[in-house]
């Protein structure tokens, strides 16, 4: 399915959460990245009919779904999408079947429902937990049940807002990948809201990145990280090193000890060293910069070393905006 | 679109406008405006009257009054509460609501029955009071002994929530106790006191029961008494009583914005993270000693006293003569229960009234807690300041704006004189409880529960039948009796609307106290009391149910 939005925008008063957005996302798996209050959620909000734009249109494939000047608006059970939410939103009185069962209702006759359910709960290993309540699972087995109710609706479309964030560590990266081959498996399409880059850099075919209401730049995962649009994008997503503040940068790993084809040399002075377990995050001033690379020996503080800089990885942001 | 959007806000509207609105603008009308036109004679006229500042000055002192020795007996209280072993007895704050549900006008019955001469006091101790209790004093401590449960919860749960990672703060930083509760607790404390404070305040201007029954005997008028007099003796004195209602419901107000700005500035979110209150309770044995007997003492005159004295007279033979096992009857309950007897067809009033009032407020505060949800947009702050302006505004103006609004001529019908006049105005004061209720058990779900239902519910039937009543069900139950227990006894309104020869138990307790005969008014007192003590329970249960299930 191709979503495109035209102009949308959201105002709350005179405050402008989401500025006029252009738009068409094509791609299986996309994330909406950005820290929080920039609007992200809000858009989220807007595709799936729980917040009303103040202008614009949204079209699903050739279906106009929301239009301010025309007055559609259409609901968002009739939206043809799903959602699991940050809190999951499962509701606490109804047994796990119910709960995924509850989207169907009124749309397929019982037999039925039982059946698309439990291949719902065996899809994401809860088959064993189906006359339990939510309140007795844990948070991992609560956000699988309402990822069971998203794709038990056969939805075109599953929206994820923040969907991992109240996970710990280790079961979110479970989680990722589950959720992914999930997603998959029903040819449906999704879209991340996040904060956390390497979820958005781990889970999406493309990228939309967001700073206050607006869209600052959409791409892969790479692109975003290789060439960012400008020097927000730049900071906000991994680590930068500025050759020039705000114009010219350097990833950490272009950075080195030791001599390699195409590098220029710099001097530098460390400052700290932070031990990451699987190498070292080393923090040192370089022409009055602070400069991060990485190492598998630790440093000591007030050390004077040589940096090798790969030169055909410097991104210039200038080069972008002109 | 437009319409079906807005059709919900607009049903509400016009029911919340009719019910409550038009009965304050009918005040205001009737006060100020005479043949069409703008004047302010009435008001003059009220306040160039001496009695007015009399009147003034004494609801106002009696406030200030019972402020004071409402804290003097709800802040130990709270204190003992959180810090010593009875922390752990949270059965008792169930026993602390039973004197504040007690209707005010049974408990005073019950203390001048005590204290009267040849009252209970003098049977007893075989001698006279060494004090005299009518007097202002003893309606200050009627009154307090009322309303201190109110002060003591919210002192106690702001003591709670100042526990937890504060109190550990204050012990890591902080130096000697008594400067730690000083500079830190205290300041924190301060602004849920002056809160509950100004709540006891606008209370005791508000109350009824109290000054008609003791506050008559001893002569000391309050606004709410003045009013209920000119619209109730003659001569009867119309814009005489809307004056001082607006006079009234202005304190009021102000009270409320200064409550406000207070909340406002001067909150914080006390609620820290992690407040288990883990530290173990190790009392000397004088401080268990000490406690103890000091809940005793305030559960024995706030609940002991007045309880035993309205029993004690409902089961006596011939009242005069001593407490005894043979002056003692049980013929009054029969009375009481006798089919066709006016005790009887009063109580069946109050019953039918409630059960209808609160039927209807609970289905209209349903709708409005739903709709109104976080309040963010405007229409429904708007509609949750409107269904909770009876909290703020006493009783008795609102009566008083029914009797305007459905006697004012160019209505093309009106309820006046029927029985939906009592039942509207229960609806109209107690429509908050109805609201609170739903609004809280609707505030314990995850706000993501509306976006859940709105993607996957395929219609608001489903989400109705499937989703909202058995959620909140046991929350609009609760707020159902609620309403109900307070609306059966409910004595101002019932006095000024009920059509004639109609009585409902309120009345009948209050004529019959009045002029008649005192054991059978406290024969229906007990039953009264009991089926709110019965209720109170009931929504105990119903409320842990809903957290447990939660």
């Amino acid at each position: 399915m191709k979503i495109h939005l035209k102009g949308v925008e959201k105002k709350y008063g005179n405050v402008q959460a989401v500025k006029p957005i252009d738009l068409t996302i094509e791609d299986r798996f996309v994330t909406i990245l950005g820290q929080s209050g920039c609007g992200k959620t809000t858009l989220l909000k807007m595709l799936a009919g729980l917040t009303e734009p103040t202008a614009g249109e949204i079209y699903f494939d050739d279906t106009q779904i929301f239009s301010q000047s025309q007055k559609v608006n259409v609901k968002p059970n009739r939206r043809e999408i799903a959602m699991v939410f940050q809190d999951f939103g499962l509701w606490p009185h109804m047994t796990v079947f119910d709960n995924v069962a509850f989207g169907l209702r009124g749309k397929v006759s019982k037999s039925e429902r039982t059946e698309i359910v439990h291949d719902a709960l065996k899809k994401v290993k809860l088959e064993q937990k189906a006359k339990m309540k939510p309140g007795e699972l844990s948070g991992g087995q609560q956000q699988r049940v309402a990822l069971a109710r998203a794709i038990a609706v056969n939805p075109k479309l599953i929206l994820f807002d923040e969907a991992l964030s109240a996970l710990d560590a280790i079961l979110r990266e479970e989680m990722r990948e589950e959720i992914l081959t999930i997603v998959q498996s029903i040819g449906s399409k999704a879209i991340f809201v996040t904060h956390d880059q390497t979820e958005a850099m781990a889970m999406s075919d493309s990228i939309i990145v967001m700073n206050s209401g607006e869209v600052v730049q959409t791409g892969t995962p790479e692109e975003i990280y290789h060439s960012p649009n400008n020097s927000f994008v730049a900071n906000f997503i991994g680590k930068t090193n500025w050759l020039e503040e705000q114009e010219r940068m350097i990833r950490p790993e272009h950075v080195h000890l030791y001599p390699q084809a195409n590098t220029t040399t710099r001097s530098a002075v460390v400052r700290k060293c932070m031990y990451e377990g699987d190498r070292y995050l080393i923090f040192v001033e370089t022409n009055g910069l602070l400069w991060k690379f990485y190492d598998h020996h630790p440093h000591m503080q007030g050390e004077r070393i040589k940096l090798y800089i790969e030169e055909n990885t410097i991104h210039s942001l200038q080069k972008q905006e002109a | 679109m437009i319409v079906r959007r807005h059709a919900p806000f607009t049903a509400l509207f016009i029911i919340l406008s009719i019910l409550a609105v038009a009965p304050l603008l009918a005040v205001i009308g009737y006060t100020f405006l005479e043949d069409g036109s703008l004047s302010f004679d009435s008001m003059l006229s009220v306040l160039q009257n001496n009695s007015i500042f009399k009147t003034m000055q004494n609801s106002l002192l009696l406030g200030l009054y019972v402020i004071a020795l409402t804290t003097c007996i709800a802040l130990p209280l709270a204190i003992i509460r959180t810090k010593t072993i009875l922390a752990k007895y949270d059965w008792l704050d169930i026993i602390f609501t039973i004197p504040f549900m007690t209707p005010p006008y049974i408990g005073s019955m019950g203390w001048i029955l005590f204290m009267q001469h040849n009252g209970y006091y003098e049977q007893i101790f075989q001698a006279d009071a060494p004090f005299t209790f009518f007097s202002v004093a003893g309606m200050v401590f009627i009154m307090s002994m009322h309303l201190y449960p109110f002060l003591y919860l919210m002192l106690k749960n702001a003591l709670l929530r100042i526990d937890g990672s504060f109190q550990d703060a204050t012990l890591i930083y902080g130096g000697h106790p008594i400067m730690n509760w000083i500079r830190a607790i205290l300041p924190l404390l301060i602004s849920s006191y002056v809160m509950a404070a100004l709540l006891i305040f606008i209370k005791t201007l508000a109350e009824f029961g109290t000054p008609a029954t003791f506050g008559k005997r001893i002569g000391y008028d309050v606004f709410t008494t003045e009013i209920h007099g000119y619209l109730s003796h003659w001569p009867i004195n119309i814009s005489a009583a809307t004056s001082l209602s607006l006079i009234l419901l202005s304190v009021c107000m102000l009270i409320w914005y200064i409550q406000n700005v207070i909340s406002r500035k001067h909150s914080y979110g006390t609620l820290s993270g992690k407040s288990t209150n883990a530290n173990q309770m190790k009392d000397s044995l004088i401080i268990r000693i000490v406690s103890s007997g000091y809940v005793l003492i305030i559960l024995g005159l706030s609940i002991g006293v007045p309880y035993f004295s309205i029993i004690a007279t409902s089961l006596l033979k011939v009242r005069g003569e001593a407490l005894s096992l043979s002056n003692i009857t049980f013929s009054h309950y029969t009375d009481l229960f006798t089919i066709g007897s006016s005790s009887f067809q009063a109580l069946m009033n109050s019953i039918n009234f409630a059960f209808v009032a609160s039927t209807i407020a609970v289905t209209i505060g349903f709708c409005a807690a739903l709709y109104i949800q976080d309040g963010k947009r405007k229409p429904q702050q708007f509609l949750d300041v409107t269904s909770l302006l009876s909290n703020i505004i006493p009783g008795i103006v609102f009566v008083v704006g029914l009797i305007l609004f459905w006697n004012a001529a160019w209505l093309p019908a009106t309820i006046y004189n029927t029985s939906w006049m009592p039942i509207v105005t229960y609806i109209v004061l107690f429509l908050p409880y109805s609201v609170q209720y739903t609004k809280s058990a609707l505030s314990q779900l995850h706000p993501s529960i509306h976006q859940s239902n709105a993607v996957f519910a395929q219609n608001s039937w489903i989400i109705l039948l499937k989703i909202w009543l058995p959620l909140l069900g046991q929350g609009i139950l609760a707020g159902w009796m609620m309403t109900f227990i307070i609306s059966m006894r409910e004595l101002v309104g019932s006095l000024l609307i009920l059509p004639p020869s109609v009585e409902t138990s309120a009345t009948f307790i209050f004529s019959q106290f009045e002029q008649g005969d005192v054991s059978k008014g406290m024969a229906m007192a007990v039953i009264t009391v009991l089926l709110t003590i019965l209720c109170i329970f009931l929504i105990e249960l119903l409320q842990r149910k809903a957290l447990r299930t939660n």
